[in-house]
């Protein structure tokens, strides 16, 4: 495809993004899957607090049960409070995972955080390998409930490893550290950006690929399923 | 027994073939088995001849040429691979049809005892005065024989329960098997449309070096010693990963057959042993006046009939049948020993049928798990074809992959 090409295929998308039908549905979702993050952690962050400051709460009632707390035990209690509040609300730092973590984080886990660890680098991508890591993270979206159920040792869990784990960052990290003024200038009949985003379609497909491979057995058993009841109740 | 009304042996005597064992399918004859549509033909030949062209253009020794070669090497590795998969699979199927020890087999024997302890023609003469010390007459000995009815009823309704859950059994592997050979033949589908396109690529680059010959013979030279090579090479491949496929495709429906046979079996060994139970409960009140009842199996007849529906209308017509017989034939008794024999029949033609059918699985058996052996080490060159591709990350634009 040419860039006029993807310029006209990025405008049809964020045309079906705001109109209101229902092939558009699956890619609106693009825009607001960062924000849903945030607004998940932000929650996350605000139940912390809270739990705090409840056990605080309760302590305190507690010992003023037994013995009397006095002007400077309140005192104490609303210092403790604010100290956690504001201790919750700051730490723990988000912080997207590094590629080293990501070699060992568990196989359930892995495609959130690749997803966010590729959301972290989109600073430093060029302008048209964006669309691909919108591609990408919403691929990956459909792959987290596919390996809820996966053995973490069988041949399939080791593949989907190896690509968003291991190959994914290896590629993006070997982008990053051409630098920036090379990477416009053609090298062998091609520039470092377009082997990029090259490579990325290519594992945006192969994690398609590993989505309908996952889905096979759920497919068959469906249609046998199906055939069985078939020919048990209809021939 | 010639003076059995006729009317019982009606029924046709079950007779269950053992389908003939998979031969096995030589890679020359395995391509053209699966109809490669005339469009995705010509499709593909354009494909190839586009590719040709482009390679021919490029110097012989730049890294463009050098790529365009690689696609050869790789070509078809991803139909390989999607149809070697399956290969293990099918494997694991037949040597599971094969087990004995559970399911309906198990059943069945089952069955074949609590029939034996019940058969009137072991229990000698029944019409005999039955006498305590051999003097003293006591009790009749037909009496007792109908009360171990009562007795069996529940373990025989237990059984041909587990006989239609059984059947359910078989019935849901054969679904498995269709989708299991859906999906095999879109595969081999795909194998097809490669295999013709890798034998219009080996034409076309042969016509091609030919041309060459004259113009430049080292150009030629290049394109017979790679290009050509490893399209020759990959036609193999694919020609014996398409044999290992059709074979396993007919394997599988095999098993079918045989599944389909033994439901058949499991049918009518219900059939024959609810029609017995009932002559049974007749034939005691004919002889003995005796009510017998036999609620389990009452509670049955909806069910089986249910289970059984080709077989059930006949149970129905029987059952009236056996009513007339044994409440007006002067030998009721020998009513009964013939709906037990039927019972036998049944079972030793299911016996006879799973000794045969047994035979023709493990000749299968034995063919697919070679042909696969052999086949491996094709497989194993696709496998290293398609890593290699993966290392480079360049959406390759001159892929080669079927439709």
């Amino acid at each position: 495809m040419s860039e006029v090409d993807d310029a006209i295929a990025s405008a049809r998308a964020s045309w079906s993004r705001i109109s209101d039908d229902r092939t558009g549905a699956v890619i609106a979702r693009v825009p607001s899957r960062g924000r849903a993050r945030q607004t998940q952690a932000i929650g996350k962050r605000l139940t912390r607090i809270a739990v705090a400051d409840v056990s605080i709460l309760i302590a305190a009632m507690v010992i003023g049960w037994i013995v009397p707390l006095g002007i400077g035990g309140a005192m104490l209690v609303m210092a403790l409070l604010v100290a956690a509040t504001v201790l919750f609300a700051v730490w723990p730092a988000e912080r997207a995972p590094t590629p080293e973590r990501l070699a060992a984080v568990d196989i359930r886990a892995l495609p959130a955080q690749t997803e966010r660890w590729l959301e972290a680098q989109r600073p430093a991508l060029p302008a048209p390998a964006m669309t691909l890591v919108d591609k990408i993270g919403l691929r990956l979206e459909t792959l987290t409930p596919q390996l809820a159920t996966l053995d973490a040792n069988t041949q399939e869990a080791v593949d989907v490893r190896k690509l968003i784990g291991e190959q994914l960052p290896a590629f993006v990290k070997d982008y990053e550290k051409v630098p920036a003024s090379l990477r416009t200038t053609p090298r062998n009949g091609r520039t470092p950006d377009a082997e990029l985003v090259d490579g990325l379609k290519l594992i945006e497909q192969e994690i398609g690929e590993m989505t309908a491979r996952l889905a096979q057995s759920d497919l068959d058993n469906l249609s046998t399923r199906g055939r069985f009841l078939e020919m048990k109740y209809k021939e | 027994m010639a003076t059995t009304p006729e009317t019982l042996n009606e029924e046709p005597g079950l007779v269950l073939t053992p389908p003939d064992p998979v031969p096995t399918v030589a890679p020359a004859k395995a391509a053209g088995l699966v109809p490669v549509d005339a469009g995705v033909k010509s499709q593909l030949e354009e494909r190839v001849s586009g590719f040709v062209t482009d390679l021919v253009a490029q110097d012989v020794n730049s890294p463009e040429f050098g790529k365009r070669v690689d696609a050869i090497t790789a070509m078809g590795a991803k139909e390989i691979r999607e149809a070697a998969g399956q290969s293990n699979r099918f494997l694991d199927r037949p040597v599971k049809a094969m087990d004995q020890e559970t399911g309906v087999g198990k059943d069945l024997a089952e069955l074949r005892r609590v029939v034996e302890d019940l058969d009137p023609g072991k229990k000698g003469n029944l019409t005999a005065p039955q006498k305590l010390f051999g003097i003293i007459p006591f009790g009749g000995k037909m009496r007792n024989y109908f009360d171990g009815y009562k007795s069996s009823q529940t373990h025989i309704a237990q059984i041909l329960k587990s006989l239609g859950s059984g059947k359910d059994e078989l019935l849901m592997d054969n679904a498995a098997i269709d989708t299991e050979r859906a999906n095999l033949w879109a595969a081999m589908g795909r194998l097809e449309q490669m295999i013709h396109l890798s034998k219009t690529m080996d034409a076309k680059l042969e016509d091609v070096a030919n041309d060459l010959d004259h113009t430049d013979p080292a150009k030629a030279k290049a394109i017979r010693e790679t290009a050509l090579f490893y399209t020759r090479q990959r036609t193999q491949d694919l020609l014996t990963q398409m044999a290992v496929t059709v074979q396993g495709y007919l394997a599988l429906d095999l098993v079918k057959k045989n599944n389909v046979e033994l439901v058949k079996g499991v049918d009518r060994a219900s059939t024959t042993t609810v029609s017995a139970l009932r002559t049974a409960v007749t034939v005691a009140q004919a002889l003995t006046n005796q009510k017998l009842v036999l609620e389990q199996i009452t509670a049955l007849n909806t069910t089986t009939a249910n289970i059984i529906d080709s077989t059930g209308k006949l149970l129905k017509s029987q059952t009236a049948q056996i009513h007339e017989q044994a409440a007006s034939a002067t030998i009721p008794l020998e009513t009964l020993q013939r709906a037990f024999q039927n019972i036998y029949d049944t079972m030793d033609a299911i016996d006879v049928f799973k000794l045969k059918a047994l035979d023709s699985m493990k000749v299968t058996v034995g063919a697919l798990s070679n042909e696969v052996d052999k086949s491996r080490g094709y497989i194993a060159r696709a496998e290293g074809a398609t890593q290699g591709q993966l290392g480079g990350p360049s959406a390759s634009p001159f892929k080669l992959e079927a439709m």
